[in-house]
């Protein structure tokens, strides 16, 4: 179990017990992820919804996009298992880029996760507006190398981010091209 | 000089004996250079646990700088005295105040221990400690205990399926597999009150032992609520050890006035490290505890700027009342320093811009790409200056 992440491991809790069904997403039919965001899958996907949506190839331990939409000023980007929400770092409308990608390393941080290094921070296209995106590169507890892409808007004061996380070795790089496609396929209200 | 240095310590052990009347009889030492008869139970504990080592010493996590290592296992060789040839030490790349001692004379150091350590004698203290686990073979006995309660493979069996790749897995895995090596709250008073000599043995300032001690209270304090880490879930109360190593120091500072603190040989080794251990403090999520970590190491180590950046970087992230200003003050205290990180501008700049400062944010994000031209968020920095 502890190669698993704790959002991971609560996904798969919530399987067992009935609460969490893990649906088909076709690939040629855009989905709505949250907050009016919609993407083109470019692939076949395994859907979980628990607090946010996931979408897994392989499997959430092996490779997720979480689509973390409409966060409030005020609130976690996610809920983490086995941590309280107070501790849990919060979004806050004057946030910046920089800052939004503080709190997503704390926030992988506070999942377990170790050495976490943000990276390539930059303005890119989000649904037809400015959004950002940068890379990350952390360890897991069992000492696995794992990396991330993220792309992310705000707006006012909601977030809407897309975080993808994969093993450095082999995941990441045989699901990454078509995770871009996918951030790139963006379409917001 | 080495044959001296054992005698000293023999001395010790005599005096422990004599003071506690019964710690050598409880924990009967090993002779130096000392390994189980193969048909014993215990040689098939340290069969598994040279395995868990060897793992240790192909992770991707394990620090490999001849440097670092060469002073840190020195540190040890001088400490441990005639058993140095018994221990080994490993570096892991593992953000938490921890260290734990291995049954076959494995000592594991964690990354987080050294960024939190302000001196050489402070972690002589701490390796102290953990050689008296070795050297009283604390964490064998619970391990021997547990095989004949429960049978072999309940123990390495299970601790293998528990933690994923095995307890002789990743060098993470053995750090959540701790408590493997755990001790009794008694074993843990123990080996401070055997550590505690060891260093003043040595030479080392007595004070320096509740002063480590005190830290870790003081975090404690900053949040009650977090989980405490492997190295002080089984050690009695932190508050209750700098007390008792407190007295134990006041009684030993008046005997001599040559004491050891040995700064700057502690700093030569682990400055190159630094910067790294600060970020992966940061990217723990803990900015209270970071708070309070950064400020003591900015205030007793005030030359030394990339802690008072730390220190603005936890406040920052932190986001609390009143922490825009105190993260501003830290910035500008690293910026004052010969070793001020280039990201301090950056921090000001952020700060700057999300306050309405346009000119002071453009000033300080122009001092960060001046100064960090190839930094890795250059393209969002540009971008930010071309909205001010």
């Amino acid at each position: 179990m502890k190669h698993l992440n704790r959002l991971a491991a609560l996904a798969l809790v919530l399987l067992a017990a009935g609460c969490a069904q893990a649906t088909l997403v076709s690939a040629d039919k855009p989905v709505t992820v949250g907050n009016g965001v919609t993407v083109m899958p470019q692939r076949q996907w395994n859907q979980f919804s628990a607090d946010h949506i996931v979408w897994t190839a392989d499997g959430p331990n092996v490779n997720s996009i979480h689509f973390l939409t409409g966060v409030k000023a005020g609130k976690p980007l996610l809920h983490v298992f086995g941590v309280a929400d107070k501790e849990l770092p919060v979004f806050d409308a004057k946030m910046l880029p920089n800052d939004i990608q503080d709190l997503v390393v704390s926030t992988i941080g506070k999942q377990g996760y170790q050495n976490v290094r943000p990276g390539n921070l930059t303005p890119c296209p989000f649904g037809g507006g400015t959004g950002f995106c940068f890379d990350l590169d952390f360890v897991t507890r069992d000492g696995l190398q794992m990396k991330g892409m993220t792309m992310a808007r705000k707006q006012a004061d909601t977030l809407d981010l897309f975080l993808f996380e994969a093993p450095s070795e082999y995941f990441y790089g045989d699901l990454s091209p078509v995770v871009s496609k996918v951030f790139a396929s963006a379409q917001a209200k | 000089m080495k044959l001296k240095r054992a005698l000293s310590l023999s001395c010790a052990g005599l005096l422990l004996m004599t003071a506690s009347g019964q710690a050598a009889d409880r924990y009967a030492m090993p002779p130096p250079g000392y390994t189980p008869d193969m048909s014993s139970d215990e040689a098939g504990i340290w069969m598994q646990v040279d395995k868990a080592e060897a793992n240790i010493k192909t992770s991707p996590q394990l620090v490999r700088d001849e440097k670092l290592n060469a002073y840190v296992g020195g540190l040890v060789c001088k400490l441990a005295a005639e058993y140095c040839p018994s221990i080994r030490v490993y570096i892991v790349d593992v953000p938490e105040f921890n260290a734990y001692a291995m049954p076959n004379g494995a000592v594991v150091v964690y990354t987080g221990l050294l960024l939190q350590a302000e001196n050489e004698a402070q972690l002589a203290f701490v390796l102290g400690h953990e050689i008296t686990h070795y050297l009283h073979r604390h964490s064998l006995e619970h391990l021997r205990m547990a095989v004949n309660t429960t049978g072999f493979l309940a123990v390495f069996g299970i601790a293998a399926a528990g933690a994923g790749v095995g307890l002789l897995g990743s060098v993470a895995s053995l750090a959540g597999v701790g408590a493997i090596y755990s001790n009794s709250r008694d074993e843990e008073r123990d080996a401070d009150d055997q550590g505690f000599r060891i260093g003043t043995q040595n030479g080392y300032a007595p004070g320096q032992a509740p002063a480590i001690w005190r830290f870790v209270a003081d975090e404690e304090k900053a949040n009650p609520d977090r989980s405490k880490s492997l190295f002080l879930a089984d050690h009695p109360e932190s508050a209750e050890r700098m007390t008792t190593l407190q007295k134990a120091a006041d009684t030993a500072a008046p005997t001599r006035s040559d004491w050891i603190v040995n700064e700057d040989a502690f700093h030569a080794a682990t400055d190159p490290f630094v910067v790294k251990w600060v970020a992966d403090e940061l990217s723990k999520g803990r900015m209270e505890q970071s708070v309070v970590m950064f400020r003591r190491l900015a205030a007793n180590v005030p030359s030394r700027g990339i802690y008072q950046y730390g220190l603005g970087e936890a406040y920052r992230r932190r986001n609390q009342p009143n922490d825009v200003a105190a993260a501003a003050s830290a910035y500008r205290g690293a910026l004052a320093c010969a070793d001020a990180p280039a990201e301090s501008w950056r921090g000001l700049g952020l700060l700057a811009m999300k306050g309405g400062d346009n000119a002071g944010a453009k000033e300080s994000f122009t001092q960060y790409r001046a100064k960090a031209p190839d930094a890795s968020d250059k393209a969002m920095i540009d971008f930010y200056l071309t909205q001010l």
